[in-house]
């Protein structure tokens, strides 16, 4: 690999930092110096075309987003005729209706683009589906867990379904956990509606900072302004868990959503113990230990298990 | 080159120029790049070392800047090895970088590569591919940085919003990434399909 190339590949990577994908700040300080390097040397100037164009070549990917994109994106492809067939087969390939699935692992956190300038954040062990037309963009959320940053488009409504709960957003930003019984809905921007199927004539409607559990089965809707309840239920975003009086039985439930090495409270008396603290997802040993210091109990930390309280029986 | 270096400023000489260096990128991009590796090896088998093959084929991207249209270039991929053929004899004359069994080799395995290439195919299917693979093969943040901003189109910024890192690391990422595709690009085997 050529140093040059390298180089070229850096200053590309510095002059498309813009908020355009290609718009180019030419009063940038360090433009002077990009051009002190590009003329310097004949190959400078080759390499860096290369590097221009092997970004151009790299948008043909394009190809695969979720929906069509806005007339203009493609602009450069437009001026020449060989180029301008690829736009061309760039829309025939881009789908208007595109359904897709993403998963997560046991631990695992994605941040995946849904093709319409939204995106979702899925949290571990999760499963989302997601179904993009030009009137509606459906996610159903199969299991788990996941929060939803969504663009405003008002020609087509973003629905997420988890069981018989329907989530309704237009321009908002929202989590949705399912539960055996009914689904969690924590709104941190804008507006949302929720309502069951076979009631969509009893919506709930939630705005930023409010927390509701939607039972399957018919039931009234709880609706409460907790912004900082919602704030903390959605730290799994930044990989952590942030325990407010919860109980150690919830605590560690929590930390099991995310492991394989699962915490086990050997001691029933302990398991009703209230908590306060935040911790990494990953780390169930480092909560383990803060546990034995704050309510002084033997804890053993094995590879695939956390043993909190007395062992009973077996050691 | 000040043509490159004009950005977005707006009147009719800088639009203009805009104009010709993207017709100029898009004929690279579609055109060019897919037959550099069928070029490198070329470049090998004449003798040419490999620090000498880079700069030779940074001289000949350097050269089709000068162009001041492209499309008068019906064979590519004959161009290409053309201009690439002259970079090494007028190196080798200036007795710069090209070693002497180049000189023996070139008219001897002639031009035989630089014909038209079957499997050169330039369908949008298959840039779609091309691109999607070189994506694939990333390492994974760096393949995150370009999904996102290749395949779904979102700024730096958008990405690093999207990846929960900063924009800095997505600039690096950036570079990085990109220094790897083109390392992919001059590969053998690195075909055009």
């Amino acid at each position: 690999m050529s140093r040059i190339d390298e180089e070229a590949a850096a200053w590309l990577a510095r002059r498309r930092r813009a908020r355009s994908p290609d718009a180019i700040h030419p009063d940038d300080a360090a433009e002077a110096r990009f051009r002190l390097w590009y003329e310097a040397d004949p190959r400078h100037r080759g390499a860096y075309l290369r590097a221009e164009a092997a970004w151009l070549m790299l948008d043909s990917a394009r190809g695969m987003a979720l929906a069509q994109r806005k007339p203009g994106i493609d602009r450069r492809l437009l001026l020449s005729g060989a180029a301008a067939a690829s736009l061309a087969g760039v829309v025939a390939v881009g789908i208007s209706r595109s359904r897709l699935s993403f998963a997560t692992e046991r631990g695992e956190l994605r941040n995946v683009p849904l093709g319409d300038k939204s995106l979702a954040a899925i949290n571990t062990d999760s499963q989302i589906e997601v179904d993009m037309t030009e009137s509606l963009r459906h996610v159903q959320l199969v299991k788990g867990e996941a929060w939803f940053q969504v663009a405003k488009n008002p020609d087509a409504p973003f629905v997420v379904s988890a069981g018989d709960v329907r989530v309704r957003a237009v321009g908002t930003a929202f989590g949705v956990r399912r539960h055996d019984h009914g689904a969690d809905v924590l709104v941190t921007e804008g507006t949302v509606e929720t309502w069951r199927v076979g009631e969509p004539g009893k919506r709930t409607r939630l705005t930023a900072g409010n927390e509701a559990f939607v039972p399957y089965a018919a039931a009234t809707v709880d609706v409460a302004f907790h912004p900082g309840e919602v704030t903390r239920k959605l730290a799994w975003r930044e990989r952590e868990i942030i325990l407010k009086e919860e109980s150690l039985a919830d605590a560690a439930a929590e930390f099991n959503r995310y492991n394989t090495t699962q915490i086990v409270i050997s001691d029933p008396e302990l398991a009703s113990r209230k908590l306060v603290g935040g911790f990494r997802v990953d780390q169930p040993d480092s909560f383990a230990r803060a546990v034995h210091a704050a309510l002084d109990v033997p804890v053993s930390i094995a590879d695939d298990r956390i043993t909190i309280g007395v062992a009973s029986g077996v050691s | 080159m000040a043509d490159v270096l004009e950005g977005v400023s707006a009147g009719g000489v800088a639009a203009e120029r805009d104009l010709r260096h993207a017709e100029l990128l898009a004929f690279v991009a579609a055109h060019i790049l897919p037959h550099e590796s069928a070029l490198r090896g070329w470049l090998a088998r004449l003798g040419v070392k490999s620090g000498e093959r880079d700069d030779i084929v940074q001289e000949v991207y350097c050269r089709l800047l000068r162009l001041d249209a492209v499309a008068h270039i019906t064979e590519p991929r004959a161009y290409l090895f053309r201009s690439a053929r002259n970079v090494v004899l007028e190196q080798a004359r200036r007795n710069r970088v090209v070693s002497i069994t180049t000189m023996q080799n070139i008219d001897e395995l002639g031009m035989a590569d630089s014909g038209p290439d079957p499997e050169a195919a330039t369908s949008v299917r298959a840039e779609l591919k091309r691109a999607l693979g070189l994506i694939a093969r990333l390492p994974e943040r760096c393949r995150r940085v370009f999904e996102m901003r290749k395949i779904h189109g979102l700024s730096q910024m958008e990405t690093a919003r999207a990846l929960h890192v900063s924009e800095n690391i997505v600039e690096k990422e950036t570079a990085r990434g990109l220094s790897l595709v083109l390392r992919y690009l001059g590969e053998a085997g690195h075909v055009a399909d």
